[in-house]
């Protein structure tokens, strides 16, 4: 197990000693921020014209639900944004040991090819925590100006957490079988909104294949989470997810092996 | 060379009619050999024989279509992880990580190595000390020069100190004079592991391999010492001669003149600076073995004639290479 923290913390210094890195916290930071402060700025004014609807009508104002109009919108709009950023996260993983050749000299070092996969995976795990860490001091800024409930905003940040790593586990999966960086981001990336896509194909009354599809999605199962919902079907979905596409990384990587 | 004749060593490599193909294409065709502790073999062939596919499958990152590879007595591919750590792997253009100093790729190719702590400090001292790494230690390996980052490359492979280097041209970047300082290291080396290198400059293999195995389209079409292969070739290397002296040939008294024959290039008081020509200069040209050679430079040196130029055409070895890897591509274009 040694050999794979020494592998995640090669990939987290990768990451955090290139302008790649510093770009893609740069970019999450920046509009997980714009989100928050678009999401508070039209509670506000929700808040304002609800208080001037009540004036009118010499009514006590209604409540504006907070969880409702900013929690559950932000946590579902800081997951859409990570579908983009997440692709370049995973790209280089494999894609591009196995370009430069240091896959080929990894694979001559005494390792297990899932000591390879999994030290690259919680390489990519490790930088995302440092994303997700933004949004985890959103919340605290959230908690300081409001009084959001606590169930929401924890289940939305576990969500955020398990929903990334499943997402991370299918970035590698797919970087395991391109030739190159880019083909790899562009795959991840054409793959993430498909299965985005299938969430929202859905409906009360919907056929079983609908459904079906519908449930491959992670958005699906993440929509949930904002709302304090944790359910142990998406908790299940999303940890499944991981391993499974873990464990192809690892044939993605002995299939390398065979190809060349 | 017969394997009866090989140094007596602990095998540390045994390859068994090793295949690799790329589907339709076979890059590597039934490869057979064995690399001993005490000797240096070397894998040679021109670009696209199957060198590097045939490294590849030897230090486990590529699966054979068929075929066996045993390293250290256990086979790589069942026993995978247990036995690489015995082999030093230097790929053609080492991958270094870009951002991390020399001082951190190294630790981390000890690391995963399986070193730690004083195990691995005598190794990245003793890695540091061979390949002379000091001035470069906390250097960014993405700003290192193609010989330092050959060097860096070496010095991964050479980190756990494994009785088995499988190094894919590594003189590839070297000035000559770290060329020469590879050849002394190799050297060196060669009495405590077993060293497999693929190189496509012959005298470099002249130099330093024990044995030399000669690849062409995938397939062994030769194995022996670099200096028996020679035999195989015409024997000699095309030389030529310039000499200043007598009027008389300079090849007259030689007992024995072989191929080479002798004709007045410039005779004496004529050409350019004439008039510092003080005898005829005479130009000696064939093709002539080791013992013609020193032979004829006993014969100068006691005729007190004035060597002017020296120049040897294709080695023996070169000769050898070139036939053996030609007749095998035109073999291979008839039978298609």
């Amino acid at each position: 197990m040694r050999a794979v923290w020494v592998l995640a913390s090669r990939e987290l210094r990768g990451f955090l000693r290139s302008p790649l890195g510093y770009a893609l916290l740069a970019v999450h930071a920046l509009a997980s921020g714009l989100i928050l402060v678009t999401l508070l700025y039209l509670f506000r004014e929700q808040w304002m014209l609800s208080a001037q609807q009540a004036a009118r009508t010499l009514q006590a104002p209604p409540g504006v639900s907070l969880q409702l109009a900013v929690v559950m919108p932000y946590f579902l709009n800081v997951a859409s944004q990570l579908l983009f950023i997440l692709p370049f996260v995973t790209m280089r993983s494999i894609a591009e040991e196995r370009r430069s050749r240091g896959l080929e000299l990894l694979t001559s070092y005494p390792l297990r090819v899932w000591q390879i996969v999994l030290g690259k995976y919680l390489g990519v795990l490790g930088f995302t925590l440092l994303l997700w860490s933004v949004n985890a001091l959103h919340v605290v800024i959230l908690a300081l100006v409001g009084s959001p409930a606590a169930l929401p905003v924890l289940g939305g940040l576990l969500g955020l957490l398990l929903f990334a790593a499943a997402l991370l586990a299918i970035g590698l999966f797919v970087s395991s079988l391109a030739m190159g960086q880019v083909e790899a981001a562009v795959l991840t990336l054409g793959l993430f909104l498909v299965l985005a896509m299938a969430g929202g194909v859905a409906r009360p009354g919907s056929s079983w294949g609908q459904t079906l599809l519908a449930n491959l999605s992670p958005l699906h199962h993440y929509s949930g989470f904002g709302q304090g919902l944790l359910a142990p079907a998406a908790i299940g979905y999303f940890l499944a997810a991981t391993v499974l596409f873990l464990a192809l990384s690892v044939r993605g990587v002995d299939l390398i092996k065979w190809r060349g | 060379m017969t394997q009866a004749s090989l140094p007596r060593g602990e095998a540390l490599l045994e390859v068994e009619g090793l295949t690799k193909d790329y589907g339709p294409v076979r890059a590597v065709d039934g490869l057979g050999f064995t690399v001993r502790r005490g000797e240096i073999v070397g894998l040679l062939g021109p670009n696209g024989a199957g060198k590097s596919t045939a490294m590849r499958v030897l230090v486990g990152y590529q699966v054979p279509t068929a075929g066996r590879v045993r390293v250290a007595g256990g086979d790589i591919f069942r026993e995978g992880a247990r036995i690489k750590g015995t082999i030093g792997y230097l790929p053609e253009n080492p991958p270094l990580y870009g951002e991390m100093r020399v001082r951190e790729y190294l630790t981390l190719a000890g690391q995963l190595k399986g070193l730690r702590g004083a195990a691995l400090a005598e190794g990245l001292s003793r890695a540091a000390e061979w390949l002379n790494l000091e001035g470069v230690w906390e250097r960014q390996a993405a700003h290192l020069s193609r010989g330092y980052r050959q060097r860096v490359g070496l010095a991964q492979a050479l980190i756990a100190d494994p009785p088995l280097l499988v190094l894919d041209e590594p003189a590839t970047g070297l000035d000559p004079n770290q060329i020469a300082d590879l050849r002394r290291l190799l050297a060196e080396w060669r009495e405590r592991k077993g060293i497999l290198l693929s190189t496509h400059i012959l005298a470099e293999a002249l130099q330093l391999c024990d044995r030399v195995l000669v690849l062409s389209r995938g397939r062994l079409v030769a194995e022996g010492s670099p200096q028996g292969l020679g035999g195989r070739g015409r024997g000699a290397a095309a030389t030529t001669i310039l000499a200043r002296g007598g009027s008389l040939s300079p090849l007259e008294g030689i007992a024995d003149p072989g191929a080479l024959r002798a004709r007045l290039e410039v005779a004496a008081g004529e050409g350019e600076g004439s008039e510092e020509n003080a005898g005829n200069l005479w130009r000696i040209e064939g093709e002539i073995d080791g013992d013609g050679r020193r032979r004829l430079l006993a014969h100068l040196a006691r005729g007190g004639w004035d060597l002017v130029e020296w120049s040897a055409g294709l080695s023996a070895l070169e000769q050898a290479f070139r036939r053996l890897t030609l007749e095998e591509g035109r073999e291979g274009e008839e039978t298609r």
